[in-house]
């Protein structure tokens, strides 16, 4: 044989735990086996779910100014690779060559093309190094935050998942990687328009170490205090909107006010980018909240399913709401109020059936309508009202999940049931409901606030953009290029046409 | 209800997996069928018609949770025509095996379903672009999903159906989908009437790479539309991916060949409509007929549409999009062709599928089925819906078009209060001969609820 001394060498992706080495010769009765279809829907989910997070990168573009466009888009795809990739940013225009001759719609490609392709050659960078581990090691037994067992996915191989014992580990935590790096690149959109770029990709590391990985612990990992408590969050109220908008709300009273002259309008600038992203979301959460299921089953199919019928019914809502007072069929609140509808659901996808949805849709369309006018109540400036729509969309979702919960949804797949909520008699899950989202929603206020407080005492770590760098816009200033060079002069934005001007 | 795992049936979670990835494809061709609409027409209306799009799935799926999966599909009902309203809200939809295949429970199939319905309603208001009132549109398509898309889906799929009965072959939706929303789409372009300006001035695209985007938005998730329609990850689903892709390439190929030999350029808005010619003429074919076939129904569709195109010339009407051109005629031509190319060997690649086949297996009494139910299905969908819209029209407060000084702005700016695109000031052409920029629409920054001097905005 040609491996050496040992007759059957270990293999490296065996379990850590001392059980039996597998037995290469012999046959794979030590390896459990799997469906499939199974894995297939998890897999495709999480490509689903990676296409969400451009979708949110075009959807806050489109809703800023277009002087700012290409660097909430870039920014979107850089959580992707920075909570997969362990680099430190540099600015692009350093990396690729600005070719004068050549169109320069083609170096925006590449920048684009390059951050994917380095996610893609360093998958899993943060969640591969310890991410995963804080989130889901199986050894912690403490109720708050994992352990290190499976830092750099050291036993994260073929043995059955935490979340679905139906799918291996590695599936799992692929699929698991694809929420963690869309967490951040929610939270970020308040930092919009007058954030640096370098002290907010720092920040993306170190939030998703301590804010998030500790919040999905606690619901999703068997050991969680919440998942204990018998908490209900099927694909992450609580660990990914709750966290986010109440992130998004610290990063916005840290960074204040944007700075705006008298032709300001603060007003979308491509529609068509918002819809775009809104395509993007609504058709990546079919792997958000199906994908959760962690099977190809029944209850993946029930959350497909009110998911887009609660997603249907919020853009109704909220676009109604628009039409009462200025009677027109608004764009921007078809899409927020679709979201919303998105963001109610998903931690009760799985839970209810298909009439709950309707309200999920209609109470979040509505209610974040109004979570619209917070900050101006309060004077805080959340550039893309994430806190407003995730936020509080977030904690209203979990906690219509304590009413609507039912365990007969659940119980369509047979094995695993849950006690249900309201709807069942089980009136004190509203209660576990309550305090899983405000657990969440403060510790991550707090705890990014006093990140970000720190960050900004650090010299070179700075938050905010000068004013002189917020005029000219993130694009030019920080990213050395525009979204749109082949756009003669921008509409508004003056300072930009140096870029923007063709050569002739 | 019992909990006890013995009375639930055992499902192939990758049948599953293949149904549930094919309906969040399916879902991303309606915001394709909106960004190829919209960057067809003119930049006032450009987010009308991307808007439209998404609100169709929104009103849709509604409908759909309300009655409409109740009135296809219903298990119960046994007249030939229209369903019951036993599975209304959903009621009883879970676990039992559903009706598209028995491999698959009932929810699968019935979300599933529910993209369909939600991408029907989308193509038909194409014909409207421009020109259509939004408020009327969203009680039209409620009403028109109900009793023009529910009955025809009912014949075609339902096993109590009459096409399905006789023996009709339509494996994706030639007739439900295409026909009926084609037929819809001629209908409310005569009711509209024409736009202003037509004849006289030149509609151009104003946005290609919209239209691209859209396209590939279609094309992709047609692989959802056709190979989802064997309701099951077997080899007929992929025998339905394969012919869908390449009679979408022929067509393409084909129409932009076609358009070719009259101007000497390779036209991007031709190759995308063959493209999508293509993927129409496929759609009830896709299950039954084997790849060599598929070239044939890229070929004709593609040529026979493109032939179609010139139809609102010679009867002068308005239809923006050409939505019946391509949708209306080229879900006949697959329908008829289906009949001809169809062959038992292909259906019963899922191991339990009984067809006679078409005229390739001797059959040759199947396309006269198929002539009846794709006339049926365009018939009773035009008339219908030319009904709807003409009672619409008389109700106070539905009119159907916008005003003229509503026109002339834009429905984004009057309708919907927004625009596609702030930041660009003006659109421009550069001429090819003489490398001039030519100035095509001004776009002026429209304050919320007014409008700018609308002399200024012009049209080539």
């Amino acid at each position: 044989m040609t491996y050496g001394t040992e007759p059957n060498p270990p293999h490296p992706f065996l379990p850590l735990s001392k059980g039996k080495q597998q037995n290469m010769a012999s046959n794979t009765t030590t390896l459990p086996t799997y469906n499939p279809g199974d894995i297939s829907w998890v897999l495709t989910s999480t490509a689903f779910v990676w296409l969400m997070i451009p979708g949110i990168g075009y959807f806050y573009s489109g809703l800023s100014r277009s002087k700012n466009a290409l660097s909430l888009i870039i920014i979107s795809v850089l959580s992707v690779a920075i909570v997969s990739v362990q680099v430190t940013f540099v600015p692009f225009s350093h990396l690729i060559p600005f070719d004068f001759t050549k169109s320069r719609c083609v170096i925006v490609l590449y920048a684009l093309i390059d951050c994917d392709f380095r996610n893609t050659l360093n998958s899993c960078v943060q969640w591969f190094i310890w991410g995963y581990s804080l989130t889901f090691s199986e050894t912690s037994s403490s109720p708050f935050i994992g352990d290190l067992t499976n830092a750099f996915f050291r036993g994260v191989n073929n043995s059955p998942s935490m979340g679905n014992p139906k799918i291996p580990g590695l599936a799992f935590a692929i699929f698991q990687s694809m929420f963690a790096s869309l967490t951040p690149a929610l939270a970020i959109g308040s930092a919009a328009e007058r954030g640096r770029i370098l002290p907010m990709t720092v920040f993306i590391f170190v939030w998703t170490t301590i804010v998030y990985d500790p919040i999905a612990y606690w619901s999703w990992n068997t050991n969680g205090w919440s998942k204990r408590l018998g908490g209900l969050d099927f694909a992450g109220g609580t660990p990914v909107h709750i966290s986010s908008g109440a992130a998004s709300l610290a990063y916005a009273l840290i960074l204040g006010q944007r700075t705006g002259d008298e032709n300001d309008e603060f007003k979308p600038h491509n529609m068509s980018h918002v819809v775009l992203g809104t395509a993007f979301l609504w058709f990546g959460w079919f792997g958000f909240n199906g994908g959760s299921a962690e099977a190809g089953s029944i209850s993946a199919a029930m959350a497909c399913f009110v998911t887009n019928l609660s997603a249907s019914v919020g853009g109704l809502a909220w676009m109604l709401m628009d039409y009462r007072l200025n009677h027109k069929f608004s764009a921007v609140g078809f899409c927020s109020g679709a979201i919303v509808g998105l963001v109610t659901i998903t931690p009760a996808a799985g839970y209810v059936g298909p009439a709950p949805a309707i309200v999920f849709g209609v109470a979040g369309g509505i209610i974040c309508n109004f979570a619209c006018k917070l900050k101006l109540a309060f004077n805080y400036d959340d550039a893309l009202d994430v806190f407003a729509v995730h936020g509080v969309g977030g904690l209203i979702g979990v906690l219509l999940t304590g009413v609507f919960a039912d365990y007969r949804v659940v119980a369509l797949d047979g094995p695993t049931t849950i006690a249900g909520g309201w709807i069942n008699g089980h009136f004190i899950q509203i209660l576990y409901q309550l305090a899983d989202g405000c657990a969440g929603m403060s510790y991550s206020f707090v705890v990014t606030y006093i990140i970000l407080f720190l960050m900004d005492k650090i010299p070179g770590l700075s938050l905010r953009v000068d004013i002189k760098t917020e005029t000219n816009g993130i694009d030019a200033s920080e990213m050395g290029e525009s979204a749109y060079y082949h756009i003669d002069k921008l509409q508004g934005d003056p300072a930009v046409t140096e870029f923007t001007h063709t050569s002739s | 209800m019992s909990t006890t795992t013995s009375t639930i049936p055992v499902y192939d979670a990758g049948d599953i997996s293949w149904v549930l990835t094919s309906t969040a494809l399916v879902w991303l061709m309606i915001p394709g069928v909106g960004y190829f609409y919209s960057g067809m027409s003119r930049s006032k209306n450009a987010l009308s018609l991307i808007m439209l799009s998404v609100l169709s799935v929104a009103i849709v799926s509604f409908q759909w949770f309300v009655w409409g999966f109740s009135l296809t599909f219903s298990k119960t009902s046994t007249n030939p025509y229209i369903g019951d309203l036993t599975n209304a809200f959903f009621r009883g939809v879970n676990v039992n095996p559903s009706m598209g295949n028995a491999k698959v429970p009932d929810i699968v199939f019935a979300i599933y379903q529910c993209m369909f319905a939600a991408i029907t309603p989308a193509l038909a208001i194409g014909s409207a672009a421009e020109r259509g009132r939004i408020m009327p549109m969203i009680f039209f398509i409620f009403v028109w999903t109900t009793v023009v898309y529910d009955p025809i889906a009912y014949w075609t799929w339902n096993v109590s159906g009459w096409s399905a009965k006789l023996g009709g072959l339509d494996f994706a939706g030639g007739t439900p989908v295409h026909i009926s929303s084609g037929a819809a789409s001629l209908a409310y372009a005569l009711v509209l009437g024409k736009r202003q300006g037509h004849g006289t001035e030149e509609f151009k695209p104003h946005n290609m790479a919209n239209v691209v985007l859209g396209t590939a938005f279609l094309w992709f998730g047609w692989f959802g539309f056709n190979g989802g329609s064997a309701v099951a990850g077997n080899i007929r689903a992929a025998m339905a991916c394969v012919v869908t892709n390449l009679a979408a390439s022929v067509g393409g190929l084909t129409w932009m060949l076609m358009d070719y030999r009259l101007e000497h350029k390779f036209s991007a808005l031709g190759f995308c409509s063959g493209a999508v010619v293509g993927l129409v003429a496929i759609t009830p074919a896709s299950g039954f007929v084997g790849p060599a076939s598929a070239v044939a129904f890229g070929f004709i569709g593609a040529i026979i549409c493109n032939l179609a195109c010139k139809l609102k010339h010679a009867f002068n009407y308005d239809d923006a999009l050409d939505v019946f051109a391509v949708h209306g005629v080229g879900g006949l031509v697959g329908d008829i062709l289906t009949g001809i190319f169809a062959e038992s060997y292909i259906a019963a690649l899922d191991g339990s599928t009984v067809i006679n086949g078409g005229w390739l297996n001797g059959n040759f009494i199947q396309v006269g089925y198929q002539i009846a139910d794709g006339c049926a299905g365009m018939s009773y969908s035009f008339g219908v819906t030319y009904f709807i819209l003409f009672v619409m029209d008389k109700i106070p407060g539905f009119s159907l078009r916008v005003d003229a000084e509503t026109e002339i702005k834009g429905l984004d700016a009057g309708e919907i209060g927004e625009l596609a695109y702030y930041h660009v000031d003006k659109i421009v052409m550069v001429d090819p001969k003489t490398h001039e920029p030519k100035l095509i629409e001004q776009i002026h920054e429209i304050p919320t609820n007014r409008v700018n001097d609308t002399t200024q905005l012009n049209n080539v």
